[in-house]
């Protein structure tokens, strides 16, 4: 029994010296932060972050002192966590949405020929440049939808690709994969967007789809910050950055190819907190705001078009969102 | 001659994953790729190399002289946890992407049961010193083959359209019963 | 008889022209030249709207080595400046409209007469190049190019291609039973450039007629060798290892392995412009197919609208599709306002009957198509690797070694679109390269 412990203990410990020898030899340097960090990134491997996936920007993050958040998707807790861990602060990259800018479903658009082939947008426009006879419009064989690793498009029943805005982390994948380039990222607090982004003079475009911009102008027109341009060989585009959400574009445009993610809030005026200065009503760009000089003002809810202009002006914060 | 028979003995005949199903845990959860499946081959070929020859001279000079033949599974077993210790080192200073890669199946080969498996059966055929090891390298070999032919194999499935219901594991396991049944056309051929 | 790897044995289909003579399309009214007509670097216009031109005058000039000017192929003056949709890519490309007078006058100068034989081998280069002449089997690879290997490629072999292995197509046979000096002289003039004191003429063994004549008509340095029938023999790679037993390695040249292979037409067209200056302003197309009611081989000027060409063949017969080229490698058109391009060797008008357009399956890894591959590729893995995009992985497998001649799609049996799924992933592949190129 003796011999047996002392046999048993004796190769035990021989073994523990070889391999604590063997630990100082091949001793590696390793972040045991990296795989906290991976942990905590979304895993989906998506790569909008610029690395060969969530390793190797946990990687990246852990190693490199200067390295700055780059995930879309990642949730507001674990960057929270990560930012813990990594003992710094950790800013978020401002979040995007996909947008799919195209109308033109199966009712609405012609066809140039009738394509057989394997259903993918890619494999479709290399023959003869797709089927639809609308060069720039969706060709709806739905390789967006198919690529998105957050499952945050589907396909409708028209035809058209949708995004799902509570799952859509703004990696950029449908971007990429679209053959003409209709999808784009937009800020997620933007509110409207130009679903057309033809190429085409009106006549050639209306020859192909019934719902196309027509480059008629009228929103240009009608913005009162010039956020919006169109001109006779590109179809209106909004800037987003300038953009105030106010919707004029949208009332405006006589084939309605604007569409809006939401209706922005009007505004009311808060009367015990009115000083009567009436800046609000020299900056209201609609004329929404009435009053007179020292009494509290008024807005008219029907002109409001809730761009908010009027809340940053006011110096008494006597102006407030007022929730629909 | 009769070393080589050995060889074709361990590595085709007696396949110890095809033929006598041990060590499956690895064969089924490293060969989802034949580079991951190259590296564990190697490692497991180091530590079945190793592990042979030290417990052969473990049994022999001290247990089986002192009369402690029954502390054969203890003793094995520690024997081949160190030197998959030393095996986890080494691969993690070589290439850290190996190491990433095999994961928890690395120290996993500590409980592989084809490596105590080679360990007991070299004592139990009576084999002397060059026949363990050769014995033992030649399985090493042997479980080699069989996880990278299958590595490949998986590969080539992951391209095919393969129902939901048997995508991944199930349909490892039907392949892997298939090359069994290939693997016995073996049988016979040593003695 | 000489041989290549695979390949397959699709039906001829060359009855209903093989025996036709080449007829000439008569003037036309109309004519759409397309700019880009070859394989290579753009060319800028020249000519402006309103600009009186003669027949062979040149419309566009080379940006660049590998390019080729066009020319007017008749007199005239231009319409206009526009964009048409271009047969071979499908998209709107520039291209130079102009209304014919009815004169038919050359330009200045033209035809000249001049021997090829005592003219410098940069003379007859120059002469090749401002013809515009290109590869006419259907590549359209600027000739003057392929006729300047550099320096480190020594060629000790000529090869003329009279193989016309697409069924359904018979311009070339038709071109070397009518003209064989035209074809035999060109080559030639070929070899003089080249260096090269031997040529072989390579024709199928499905032409006996041609191959007879041009055995009687060949001077002792060309060779006329018959080989037998089998698609793609046609295709430089596969005459090549059938004829030499030289093989161009992956992602390589015939100037790799000492070889110039040229087609009998462009040879033809060789003669025209070093001889007389002729520019690349005509060729012979077979219009054929059961959808059209009078197939035939016609001699065609460049820029010709293809509805005037199938009136001109009686027209449309429950027509369902329609391919420039032949029915392997040929691209599917999906409007008759086209022009006949440089390279437009055939037309097919097909029925119903004669197209396919079944749904595919998934691949039954039955492996006919790795049996027919002549290059030694696997259709069926770069199939499934097309469906799922992964165009990294393609190329390891030998993506940019297919040649696109469409055996494995045609012998499929799941009816895999597996040529589609090689242009997707090798298209996948060359944006990715524009995009980290910073493009």
């Amino acid at each position: 029994m003796f011999i047996a412990t002392l046999v048993v203990g004796g190769i035990g410990a021989v073994c523990a010296l070889i391999l604590g020898i063997s630990l100082i030899t091949f001793a590696v340097k390793m972040d045991a932060r990296e795989k906290e960090v991976m942990d905590r990134l979304p895993g989906a491997n998506c790569g909008s972050c610029g690395y060969a996936g969530c390793a190797a920007f946990a990687h990246e993050l852990t190693s490199n002192p200067d390295a700055v958040m780059a995930c879309p998707a990642v949730s507001a807790e674990a960057l929270k966590a990560i930012s813990q861990l990594l003992g710094k602060e950790l800013g978020e990259v401002s979040p995007l949405i996909a947008c799919v800018r195209c109308k033109g479903g199966l009712n609405e658009t012609a066809s140039r020929y009738e394509y057989v082939g394997p259903r993918d947008c890619r494999t479709a426009q290399i023959v003869a440049g797709g089927p639809k006879g609308c060069e720039y419009g969706c060709l709806g064989f739905g390789t967006c939808v198919a690529v998105c690793p957050f499952d945050a498009m589907e396909m409708g029943e028209d035809g058209l690709p949708h995004v799902i805005a509570e799952k859509c982390t703004g990696c950029g994948k449908c971007v990429t994969a679209c053959p003409r380039g209709i999808i784009a990222l937009i800020p997620r607090s933007a509110n409207f967007s130009v679903s057309c982004i033809s190429k085409d003079a009106p006549k050639e475009m209306k020859k192909n789809c019934s719902v196309g911009c027509i480059k008629c102008g009228i929103c240009s027109d009608a913005c009162p910050f010039d956020a919006i341009s169109v001109s006779k060989d590109k179809a209106a585009e909004i800037s987003q950055d300038r953009c105030r959400k106010c919707g004029l574009c949208m009332s405006a445009c006589p084939v309605s190819v604007i569409a809006s993610l939401r209706m922005p809030d009007k505004v009311r005026i808060i009367p015990d907190k009115c000083k009567g200065c009436g800046l609000c009503r020299q900056v209201c760009p609609v004329e929404a705001i009435s009053g007179k000089p020292k009494e509290a003002y008024l807005v008219d809810i029907g002109k409001c078009i809730g761009c908010g202009l009027c809340i940053e002006k006011c110096p008494a914060d006597a102006i407030e969102r007022k929730i629909s | 001659m009769h070393y080589v028979l050995l060889i074709i003995s361990a590595a085709l005949v007696n396949n110890f994953v095809l033929s006598r199903f041990l060590g499956i845990c690895p064969f089924i959860g490293v060969s989802r790729s034949t580079d991951t499946a190259i590296g564990m081959s190697m490692a497991v070929v180091f530590v079945i190399a190793l592990a042979s020859l030290v417990t052969w001279l473990i049994n022999h000079y001290i247990l089986v002289s002192l009369g402690l033949a029954y502390l054969q599974t203890i003793v094995f077993i520690l024997v081949i946890a160190s030197l998959v210790q030393l095996v986890e080192m080494i691969i993690q200073r070589v290439s850290m992407p190996l190491y990433q890669a095999l994961g928890i199946y690395l120290p996993l080969i500590t409980t592989n049961c084809a490596v105590l498996g080679v360990a007991l059966l070299n004592i139990n055929l009576k084999y002397d010193f060059l026949e363990s090891v050769i014995f033992g390298t030649g399985s090493a070999v042997g479980f080699g083959l069989a996880l990278t032919i299958f590595a490949g194999m998986r590969e080539e499935m992951d391209l095919n359209e393969i129902p939901k219901a048997f995508q991944g594991t199930p349909i490892a396991l039907i392949t892997a019963g298939i090359l069994s049944l290939a693997f016995m056309g073996f049988s016979g051929l040593v003695k | 008889m000489k041989m290549f790897r695979g390949g397959i044995h699709p039906p001829e289909e060359k009855e209903s022209t093989r025996a036709k003579a080449i007829e000439d399309f008569p003037l036309s009214t109309l004519y759409s030249v397309m700019l880009q007509q070859h394989l290579g670097g753009p060319a800028k216009v020249i000519v402006g709207q309103g600009d009186i031109v003669r027949k062979g005058q040149p419309l566009s000039e080379p940006l660049g080595y590998v390019s080729v000017p066009v020319h007017a192929p008749t007199s005239g003056k231009i319409k206009e400046i526009a964009k048409k949709i271009h047969p071979v890519t499908g998209t709107l490309s520039p291209c130079i409209i102009m209304e014919a007078d009815g004169r038919d006058e050359w330009v200045e100068g033209l035809p000249c007469s001049r021997d090829p034989f005592i003219m410098e081998r940069d003379e007859l280069l120059e002469a090749i190049r401002a013809a515009g002449i290109v590869g006419m089997g259907g590549a359209t690879f600027p000739t003057h190019v392929k006729l300047s290997p550099p320096e480190g490629k020594p060629i000790d072999t000529f090869i003329i291609n009279g193989v016309e292995c697409e069924p359904y197509l018979s311009a070339d046979h038709r071109l070397m039973l009518e003209e064989p000096d035209k074809v035999l002289n060109g080559a030639r003039v070929a070899m003089k450039i080249l260096g090269v004191d031997r040529a072989i003429l390579a024709i199928e063994a499905n032409k006996p007629d041609a191959i007879r004549l041009m055995e009687e008509k060949a001077p002792p340095e060309i060779r006329v060798e018959s080989l037998s029938v089998k698609y793609p023999q046609g295709a430089e790679k596969q005459l090549i290892k059938a004829i030499t037993g030289r093989e161009i390695p992956s992602g390589g040249l015939p100037m790799d392995v000492g070889t110039v292979v040229q087609n009998a037409g462009t040879c033809a067209a060789i003669w025209d412009s070093c001889s007389k200056g002729i520019p690349l302003i005509e060729r012979i197309t077979t219009v054929t197919g059961r959808g059209v009611s009078d197939p035939k081989n016609v001699r065609v000027r460049i820029g010709t609208l293809l509805k005037e060409v199938i009136q001109f063949c009686g027209g449309t017969n429950n027509a369902a599709k329609i391919i420039f080229g032949g029915p392997m490698m040929g691209i599917a058109q999906f409007t008759q306002e086209i022009p006949i391009l440089k390279g437009t060797s055939g037309v097919l008008v097909l029925t119903e009957k004669e197209t396919d357009i079944s749904d595919y399956s998934a691949c039954i890894s039955c492996g006919r198509c790795v049996e027919a591959c002549p290059m030694g590729l696997l259709p069926s893995t770069l199939s499934k690797l097309g469906e799922k995009g992964t165009w990294e992985r393609a190329l390891k497998n030998d993506l940019m070694d297919c040649i696109e001649c469409g055996c494995c799609t045609y012998v499929c049996p799941a009816g895999r679109p597996i040529v589609h799924f090689i242009k997707h992933l090798k298209a996948l592949f060359r944006t990715a390269g524009a995009k980290s190129k910073g493009a």
